[in-house]
């Protein structure tokens, strides 16, 4: 008989550095599932991405095993990555904190793509420079 | 800051977002030096160390969001005390076969396989029970590797299970090590479980920080980003010895560029196994 599923989570977690400290501890803890399995892959499976959040979404079974899948990275967070920032604009209206290209929007939008409820890359795009105007970074033409 | 909140080990900010500026929400958050993010409804718990935390008060999240338009509320500041989350998973440990003369096993089982060796493992929180094929895969490389009076190092011991086996299979001398807190305790309550204090020593120690002395044999069931940089000097380790390193918590698609660092700071693979997803492998010191 197929294991039936019980449900699912989602955890936003630093590439490579998970432990069985909260969230991840009481997450799995709560559920009966094995964290330690789960730290084990998680690390494995992300280290190269630096300190990079990355979003993991757990699906759990009736017999307590688990698969995760891992997302990208919050949009705000590919765009600091990509342009050196520590952060966005405390004010992004007046303080402009850096400029991201038209190409650097588009590989930002291309790496997102597959997590984003659209159906083009222009319209990708179109929120990688939203998300980057609410940070206080420019657009170069 | 309360004094419940500087007491605790762990704090959870919970706060109020509206479902759909989660990704934004958690962008702005990332300045902070957080340990995770777990998603509710509407709702982002937000976990920190609590030293980490002190900084962060109601008005900073509020200053770091209030440029933004993503409407944000903070619920709850929650002090969480350490425990043994995976208790749960742990109280349904079975015994599992390494191979024909090894078993690990919780020590409140009875029904254990007969077998040459059984290890008495109870996690507490720390990796190594048997159940994860990189465990199987270096108990079986341990026991083809073990010379009776060898030295070894076991890097990332966590329960400590790979030490004890070694120790079990007629090691001289073990040092275990794990840079985790939980490890210490649950390490040290194992070996006293089977009976090796006189040959493993424990010590809670960073990888790139010990200094690693000599030995005939390195167990390090790590990570590719803690192995790559290390494999120089687990070769000076074995410098006296030519001895083996065993390496496991690989992933196939790393195979390569493992087995070529390896090579490149003086080894020479012996093997490599797979298991699912994992591989383990011996290096031979040239």
């Amino acid at each position: 008989m197929a294991k039936k599923v019980m449900g699912s989570f989602k955890l936003q977690l630093k590439a490579g550095a998970a432990t069985m400290a909260p969230p991840v501890g009481p997450a799995f803890g709560q559920r009966g599932l094995n964290g330690m399995e789960f730290v084990k892959q998680f690390n494995a499976k992300t280290a190269q991405e630096g300190d990079t959040i990355i979003p993991a979404v757990i699906t759990f079974y009736s017999d307590k095993s688990f698969t995760f899948i891992l997302k990208s990275p919050p949009m705000a967070v590919l765009i600091q990555k990509k342009l050196g920032l520590p952060r966005g604009s405390a004010e992004p209206n007046k303080a402009k904190v850096g400029k991201l290209t038209v190409a650097q929007a588009e590989e930002i939008a291309k790496k997102k793509m597959a997590d984003l409820n659209c159906d083009s890359l222009e319209s990708a795009i179109s929120m990688v420079k939203g998300t980057a105007r609410s940070m206080g970074v420019t657009l170069e033409d | 800051m309360t004094s419940a909140i500087l007491e605790a080990d762990y704090v959870n900010l919970r706060l109020g977002v509206p479902e759909e500026r989660f990704d934004d929400a958690v962008g702005i958050l990332s300045s902070l030096p957080l340990l995770g993010v777990e998603e509710r409804f509407d709702e982002l718990v937000i976990s920190f160390k609590s030293a980490d935390f002190a900084e962060i008060t109601p008005e900073r999240i509020h200053i770091l969001f209030e440029s933004s338009d993503i409407p944000v509320e903070v619920l709850q500041i929650e002090p969480v005390k350490a425990q043994n989350w995976n208790v749960e998973f742990e109280k349904s440990l079975q015994p599992v076969t390494v191979s024909e003369r090894v078993v690990i096993a919780p020590s409140w089982s009875d029904d254990v396989p007969k077998a040459g060796i059984v290890l008495r493992i109870d996690p507490k929180m720390s990796f190594g029970t048997g159940y994860h094929p990189t465990t199987r895969m270096m108990c079986r490389f341990i026991e083809q590797y073990v010379r009776s009076g060898s030295r070894w190092i076991d890097a990332g011991t966590g329960t400590g299970v790979l030490a004890i086996l070694a120790a079990k299979l007629g090691a001289a001398k073990v040092l275990a090590f794990d840079n985790d807190e939980w490890a210490a305790e649950n390490c040290a309550e194992n070996i006293g479980r089977n009976s090796v204090e006189a040959v493993v020593e424990y010590m809670q120690a960073d990888i790139f920080t010990l200094e690693l002395p000599a030995a005939d044999c390195i167990a390090a069931n790590l990570y590719r980003n803690l192995l790559l940089p290390t494999f120089p000097r687990f070769r000076q380790s074995l410098d006296e010895s030519g001895g083996i390193l065993l390496v496991s918590g690989v992933l196939v698609y790393d195979r390569d560029e493992i087995c070529a660092a390896a090579e490149a700071a003086g080894f020479r693979t012996l093997a490599v196994e797979s298991e699912g997803e994992w591989i383990a492998a011996v290096f031979e010191a040239e």
